[in-house]
């Protein structure tokens, strides 16, 4: 299945963002994450933690729907999702 | 109106626009770009969500005070120092629910709305940390 990452401010110079992401059926949040920080361990090293759990303070959301973080990293995810990831937001 | 801008605004419109009969006064916050030392700033954002966000905070702002209109412009985009950018204005009876509800709304747009800030300075760009 295919899905869409987008990614903003500090994770976006990193990774990129409208990326995407061929995953197989049944993959997780956690899967997709990790999937796109694969290449680069400064976003790895932004995005997860030493034991490979999504850093706390980072934001996700499915299809514009925020996930709360407990049990986001098991949330299994379908074709043409949107995923967005983020750092904490700073505006006004 | 509740609007992502890459234009400039006018508050005093925004309140002229807003005023109804039963309206005894407004309470508006004017965010401006401050000198910590930089020279501009780019906002991003995750449009389609920072729109629904302020809505949602809008709504709850209305369920919450006794006030009665919200109006929200926030800019996005490349701004210089004095720039204006974020603009609210609530319109209440009475000044009290209205200066509470202002403060509400700002207080949740800083927490909770999808937008960054990337400071551009002599010697070069950070990010500016979000609250969590």
């Amino acid at each position: 299945m295919k899905i869409r990452v987008k990614t903003f401010a500090r994770f976006r110079e990193l990774v990129g963002t409208d990326l995407e992401v061929e995953l197989p059926e049944g993959s997780t949040v956690l899967d997709a994450v990790t999937r796109v920080v694969s290449a680069n361990s400064m976003a790895k090293e932004a995005l997860l933690d030493e034991n490979g759990a999504i850093r706390s303070h980072v934001i996700v959301m499915v299809n514009t729907r925020r996930l709360p973080n407990r049990n986001r990293e098991q949330e299994l995810l379908r074709d043409e999702d949107e995923l967005a990831i983020f750092p904490p937001v700073a505006g006004g | 109106m509740i609007r992502i801008s890459r234009e400039d605004f006018d508050l005093c419109r925004m309140i002229r626009e807003a005023g109804t009969g039963g309206t005894g006064g407004f309470v508006s916050f004017l965010g401006t770009v401050r000198d910590d030392g930089i020279e501009s700033m780019d906002l991003e954002v995750y449009e389609e969500v920072a729109e629904k966000e302020l809505k949602e905070i809008r709504n709850e702002a209305l369920r919450r005070f006794d006030i009665i209109s919200v109006d929200i412009v926030h800019r996005v985009g490349h701004l210089k120092v004095g720039d204006q950018i974020v603009g609210i204005v609530v319109g209440a009876s009475h000044r009290k629910a209205a200066f509470e509800a202002c403060e509400y709304i700002i207080d949740r747009i800083k927490e909770s709305v999808p937008i960054w800030k990337q400071e551009h300075t002599p010697s070069g760009s950070r990010w500016v940390p979000g609250e969590h």
